[in-house]
């Protein structure tokens, strides 16, 4: 299957508490593309892709778009999108395996052999609140490969991962937009993706 | 599976590992269980007053049992996630709600019987009991999420909800004794709760979000 979706952020401000956090971005991604967002703690990367997943309130234009034809937002916010951010987004009550049989229930597809493409098949028995932080993270991606949606937003997914966790996450990257899938990264240490654009941010 | 029976799935596995319930249900037992020996033995003041008392333990037990409903799924990015999913936040709160609501009831529905017999008050109670908890758990759930972000949430908690239980305090004691109506309120104290709360609740997270 292929992603034929494109991004556009237009002056983008997100606010947080009221206040902006961060000021005027503008970016657009075609099919295939990815953009690393790049600056100091707290200048307000991961606040940018909250405002994509529309987590964040903002003002300014994200318009999801097919070719000409723009997406209704709410759609592909409930289908198109996965936010892998470093909370997890995981229950620390449940073991590896009953987080992979529920994702796979969730999003209507089998998790057949996702847990062994991220090295944790031999941890299926234990919960996740008992993982080292490196296998949550890894765990944490099983969703990108469980469920295909063209849009990945990866707050600083490299964090926490050894030399050959980050193998996978950029195996994954590089996969993904062969189908032409788009991804947001937020990233601020020397971590680089080759061929993937850079936007340096700055806190309002 | 469709994606809702795996979140009650989900829930459920949760529910009865955080065991919140069990707080719920052993509260309501031991503080109904030590009741009589406060008020003594008279069965006279047993009878008019047990009924009472046993609905003000019911509210705190209920207030005790849902405490951190909401908070490990804060604090771990899964409510990001559900945000991210077909499923409406509100219909996934309306999961989470009726949820608790299935764990704490069933514990008290065997509780309650032997102590409402035990203050010599009717056992049409239980059905009183029945018809008001999912009210009292989708209010408490409510407030719940509201306070989720704070810190000593569950003081606040029981503080900020015990004036909307009021209908369950008013008529729950009376079951039994004043025909239809006690339960005919209670029963509409529920509908509206299970009508309104699954919407504030969802709000009230997605403001914990922001």
């Amino acid at each position: 299957m292929a992603f034929e979706m494109s991004l556009s952020c237009d002056d983008v401000c997100v606010q947080r508490a009221g206040k902006d956090v961060l000021a005027g971005v503008s970016l657009s991604l075609a099919p295939g593309e990815a953009v690393m967002l790049r600056g100091p703690n707290g200048s307000g990367k991961t606040s940018m892709l909250r405002a994509v997943a529309g987590l964040a309130s903002f003002d300014g234009e994200i318009v999801f778009s097919r070719g000409v034809q723009v997406l209704d937002p709410a759609f592909i916010r409930a289908h198109e999108i996965h936010m892998v951010s470093p909370e997890g987004g995981l229950s620390p009550r449940l073991t590896v395996r009953e987080t992979a049989r529920f994702l796979g229930a969730f999003y209507g597809r089998d998790p057949g052999e996702s847990l062994g493409q991220l090295g944790l098949e031999k941890q299926g028995h234990l919960r996740v609140g008992d993982l080292s932080t490196g296998q949550r993270r890894r765990l944490s991606l099983l969703r990108l490969l469980i469920s295909p949606r063209a849009l990945w937003l990866l707050d600083e997914p490299f964090a926490a991962l050894d030399e050959e966790g980050k193998e996978i996450v950029r195996a994954l990257i590089d996969i993904h937009r062969a189908r032409g899938g788009l991804v947001m990264l937020a990233l601020h240490d020397r971590e680089a993706l080759p061929s993937a654009k850079t936007l340096f941010v700055e806190a309002a | 599976m469709s994606a809702r029976t795996a979140l009650i799935r989900r829930e459920a596995m949760l529910r009865a590992r955080q065991g919140g319930w069990v707080i719920g249900a052993g509260l309501f037992a031991a503080l109904g269980a030590l009741t009589p020996l406060a008020i003594g033995n008279d069965a006279e003041v047993l009878k008019a007053a047990g009924p009472g008392l046993l609905w003000i333990i019911l509210g705190l037990s209920v207030f005790l049992g849902v405490e951190g409903l909401f908070e490990d799924d804060l604090r771990s990015g899964v409510m990001e996630q559900l945000v991210l999913s077909p499923v409406s936040l509100a219909e996934a709160m309306l999961i989470k709600l009726a949820v608790a609501w299935v764990f704490l009831l069933v514990p008290l529905l065997v509780a309650a019987p032997m102590l409402l017999l035990a203050y010599g008050g009717s056992l049409l109670g239980v059905l009183a009991i029945l018809l008001a908890s999912p009210g009292l758990v989708f209010t408490a759930g409510t407030v719940g999420a509201l306070a989720s972000g704070q810190r000593r949430g569950a003081p606040l908690l029981v503080f900020c909800a015990l004036p909307l239980i009021i209908p369950a305090l008013v008529f729950g004691p009376q079951a039994g004794e004043a025909g239809l109506i006690p339960f005919l309120i209670l029963g509409a104290y529920s509908l509206q709760a299970i009508a309104i709360c699954p919407f504030l609740t969802s709000a009230a997270i997605r403001l914990q979000l922001n």
